[in-house]
C-alpha cells in the first residue's frame, strides 16, 4: 500500500513558518476577531486597546476524558495564567489539552506529546490510550474552548476507532496528489495496527474538519503519521499546522523537560533578525544578565548558533550564559513565533533564579501584550507566583489569573483567583499551589 | 507572605466542618480556650488578619480553599466597635459578595445549601464596644473590677488622655499588669485566656460560650 508520507524537513519547517507568519500578520487571517498587526500592541498603545477585545482569547476552555482529566471546565482565563497544583493533579494534560484544541486537525500531535513528556514512541498495539482517561478509548476525548462573550473558538472531538481501508483511501485521497505539499514525498509504508486516531474539529461556524493517523512502518522505522497534516516539532517546543487544518494562529509549547534545541531557536532566531527584532531580544535578555549587549547568528561548524556579545574578546554561545539565559531566550522567541496565538510553558520558572523572575514576568507581560500572545504555564513556585503578582501589579495590569487544579469529590477541578484573589491571598500567606 | 504553619492562621484547607474566623491572633487565642474547655476539637479557629479582612478573606481565600465543600458551619465573630448595626451591616456585605448565606442578625444562623453561618458581634448585638468589654463584664462585680476602674480614674484625673474607644483595653491591661498566683503579670487578652485567668462561668460568657457551642 502506498500512501503518501509527509516529510518534516528543516526545509518544510522553514517554509511553514514563513506563510505562517504571513499569516498571522495579514490583516486579513480570517481567525482573528480583529487582526494583529506588527507594533499594534507596542508602547502605550497597549494602554489604550482592551487586548482580550483585539485578540483571539480563550476565555473558557472544556475537557473531557483526556489523560487524568474526566471532566473539568477552567474559567475566566485571562491574558495571562498561571497553573498550579499539586503532582499529578493534571497541569500539564492541562496544557496539552489546550495545545491540541489550539492546533486541532493533527493527529501526530498525541505521539509528540508523549515523547514531549520524556517518553521516547508509544507502543503501537496501545496507540495512544495514554491519551484517553482511564486508558479507556470507548470514552471520547471532547475540548472546547469559548471567547469573549461566550463566542464559540470550537470543538475537538478526538476518538480512537478500528482502521478501515476507506478510512485510508479517504485519507490518501485528500493528499491531493496533484498538488503536493512542499517537503513531502512518496514512499512505501506499511500500516502496523489496525486502530486509527481520528480527529474531529468543528469551528465556531459548524464547519467541520477531520484527520485521521495510524501506525505505520516506513524504511525499517515505525512512526505515526498525520495522514493529512503537517508539522514541525523541535526537542522542547512544537509548532503545528496542517494544509487541511482550519486557519489559525501559530501557538507554541515550551516544555519542562526538554530544552527548545538550538536549531529550533536559530530558525526563531533567523526570523526576528529578519523583523529586526533581534536589538530587542537582546535587551530582553539583559534582565537575567546584563552583560549582553548583543545577539548574532554565527554560522560556524559543527552548527549554526545563537551568540551573544557580552563584551570579551569574542561572543559566547548563549548556551554558556546559563539556562535562565537560554530559557528566556527560547520565550521571547516563542513570542515571536506565536504572534495573535498562545504560548504554553511547562514550569515556568526552571532555569531562572527567583531573583530575575519579576523581571522576567514583567518581560513575559510585555512580550505578550506586543504580540498578541495569550499565555498558559505551569509552576510549583510560590516565588513565581508571587513575582507575577508583583510585575503585573507594577505595571498596572490585572489580566494574571491563577488557576489551581485539585482533586474535589475524587475529580480533577480547577479553581481560578482573579488578579484581585491572588493579591491578597499573596498577602494573606495563604497557600494556593 | 510566605505560606508557611503558623499559629492560626489559614493554610487554604478548610480542616473540619466547623470553622470560627475572628479579627487577630488575640481574639484566636481566646476563642480556642473556649473551645478547649468545650472539649470541641473538631472546630478550626483561624485569624483573617484585621476587620477589614473579612471580606477578601471570604471571597479570595476560604470560598476557594480545598474541602470549601466540607465545610457545614461558618462562624464570624467580630467587635462591634462604635456601631453594631454598622458591623453587622459590614458582614451581610462581605457574605453576599462571597456568596455565603448571611444572616439577618447576629447570634442567628443562617443556612443556604451545605452551609450554616453565625455571626456573633461583641460585646453583645447590641452595644458599641469588642471582647474587652466582655471579658471586663465578666469581671465586673469583682474587687479587682474596682480597683481597675479606681486605678482608670486616677490617670484621667491626672490628665491622662485616655480615648473612649481604648478604655476598655485599658482596663483590661491594667487588670492583667498585676498577675496572681501562678499567672505571669502582662499577659495579654488570648494568653489570659490560655492561662485561665477568665472565669468562663461567669454569666457575660454563656452567650459566646453557647455560639461556640452550637458551631
Amino acid at each position: 500500500m502506498i500512501i503518501r508520507r509527509q516529510e518534516f524537513g528543516a526545509s518544510a519547517e522553514s517554509a511553514e513558518v514563513a506563510e505562517r507568519e504571513q499569516r498571522a500578520c495579514s490583516s486579513s487571517d480570517p481567525f482573528l476577531d480583529v487582526a494583529i498587526l506588527p507594533g499594534q500592541f507596542e508602547g502605550d498603545k497597549c494602554n489604550k486597546v482592551r487586548w482580550d477585545q483585539v485578540c483571539s482569547m480563550y476565555t473558557s476552555f472544556s475537557i473531557k476524558n483526556f489523560r487524568c482529566i474526566e471532566d473539568l471546565t477552567i474559567e475566566p482565563l485571562a491574558r495571562v495564567n498561571l497553573i498550579v497544583g499539586k503532582n499529578n493533579m493534571g497541569k500539564t494534560a492541562l496544557l496539552e489539552a489546550l495545545w491540541l484544541h489550539s492546533g486541532p486537525n493533527l493527529p501526530g500531535l498525541g505521539d509528540r506529546l508523549a515523547r514531549f513528556r520524556g517518553i521516547p514512541g508509544q507502543d503501537p498495539g496501545r496507540l495512544m490510550h495514554d491519551l484517553f482517561y482511564d486508558f479507556d478509548p470507548n470514552r471520547t476525548i471532547v475540548l472546547s474552548a469559548k471567547g469573549n462573550d461566550e463566542v464559540d473558538k470550537g470543538t475537538l472531538n478526538i476518538k480512537l476507532k478500528k482502521r478501515d481501508e476507506s478510512l485510508l483511501t479517504t485519507v490518501t485521497a485528500s493528499d491531493s496528489p496533484s498538488d503536493p505539499p512542499r517537503g513531502s514525498q512518496e514512499s512505501d509504508v506499511s500500516a502496523i495496527s489496525d486502530t486509527a486516531i481520528t480527529l474531529d474539529y468543528t469551528d465556531a461556524k459548524g464547519k467541520n474538519y477531520r484527520s485521521s493517523g495510524w501506525w505505520v512502518r516506513s524504511e525499517g522505522q515505525t512512526v505515526q503519521l498525520g495522514t493529512n497534516a503537517r508539522m514541525t516539532f523541535t526537542n522542547e517546543g512544537m509548532a503545528g499546522q496542517a494544509a487541511t487544518m482550519p486557519p489559525r494562529p501559530s501557538n507554541v509549547f515550551l516544555g519542562a523537560r526538554q530544552r527548545t534545541g538550538p536549531d529550533e531557536d536559530v530558525r526563531r532566531f533567523g526570523n526576528a533578525e529578519l523583523e529586526g527584532y533581534a536589538d530587542h531580544l537582546a535587551s530582553c535578555l539583559e534582565r537575567v544578565d546584563s552583560r549582553i549587549q548583543r545577539l548574532l547568528t554565527i554560522a560556524a561548524p559543527p552548527t549554526p548558533m545563537i551568540y551573544a556579545d557580552v563584551g570579551l574578546t569574542r561572543p559566547v554561545p548563549v548556551g554558556f550564559l546559563g539556562d535562565g539565559v537560554s530559557r528566556l531566550l527560547s520565550l521571547a522567541l516563542a513570542f515571536h513565533e506565536s504572534r495573535g496565538g498562545m504560548i504554553f510553558i511547562d514550569e515556568v520558572e526552571n532555569g531562572l533564579h527567583y531573583s530575575v523572575l519579576e523581571d522576567v514576568w514583567r518581560e513575559l507581560s510585555r512580550l505578550s501584550t506586543e504580540f498578541g500572545v495569550q499565555i498558559f504555564a505551569t509552576t510549583h513556585s510560590h516565588e513565581c507566583m508571587a513575582s507575577a503578582r508583583e510585575a503585573f501589579a507594577s505595571m498596572g495590569d490585572e489580566t494574571l489569573c491563577i488557576h489551581r487544579l485539585s482533586l474535589q469529590d475524587g475529580r480533577i477541578a480547577a479553581t481560578t483567583y482573579s488578579f484581585e484573589d491572588l493579591t491578597f491571598t499573596l498577602d494573606y500567606g495563604a497557600e494556593m499551589r | 507572605m510566605t505560606p508557611g504553619r503558623r499559629p492560626f492562621h489559614f493554610d487554604a484547607r478548610v480542616e473540619h466542618a466547623s470553622l470560627l474566623l475572628v479579627e487577630g491572633i488575640e481574639d484566636a487565642r481566646f476563642f480556642t480556650a473556649i473551645a478547649h474547655r468545650l472539649n470541641r476539637t473538631d472546630l478550626q479557629i483561624v485569624t483573617v488578619g484585621g476587620k477589614d479582612n473579612f471580606r477578601p478573606f471570604l471571597a479570595s481565600t476560604l470560598s476557594k480553599s480545598d474541602n470549601f465543600s466540607r465545610l457545614r458551619r461558618l462562624g464570624i465573630v467580630r467587635d462591634a466597635d462604635r456601631s453594631p448595626q454598622g458591623t453587622l451591616q459590614s458582614l451581610q456585605g462581605a457574605l453576599v459578595h462571597a456568596g455565603f448565606p448571611a444572616p439577618s442578625q447576629a447570634w442567628t444562623p443562617k443556612q443556604a445549601g451545605h452551609l450554616t453561618v453565625s455571626l456573633a458581634i461583641l460585646p453583645d448585638s447590641s452595644s458599641p464596644g469588642n471582647l474587652e468589654d466582655l471579658c471586663l463584664r465578666s469581671i465586673e462585680n469583682s474587687s479587682e473590677h474596682t480597683c481597675v476602674e479606681q486605678y482608670v480614674e486616677c490617670r484621667v484625673n491626672v490628665g491622662e488622655q485616655i480615648a473612649s474607644n481604648r478604655l476598655a483595653k485599658s482596663r483590661v491591661h491594667t487588670y492583667l499588669a498585676v498577675g496572681r498566683d501562678s499567672v505571669e503579670p502582662g499577659l495579654r487578652l488570648g494568653e489570659a485566656a490560655e492561662a485561665g485567668v477568665w472565669n468562663w462561668n461567669a454569666p457575660a460568657f454563656q452567650p459566646i460560650i453557647d455560639f461556640l457551642s452550637n458551631l
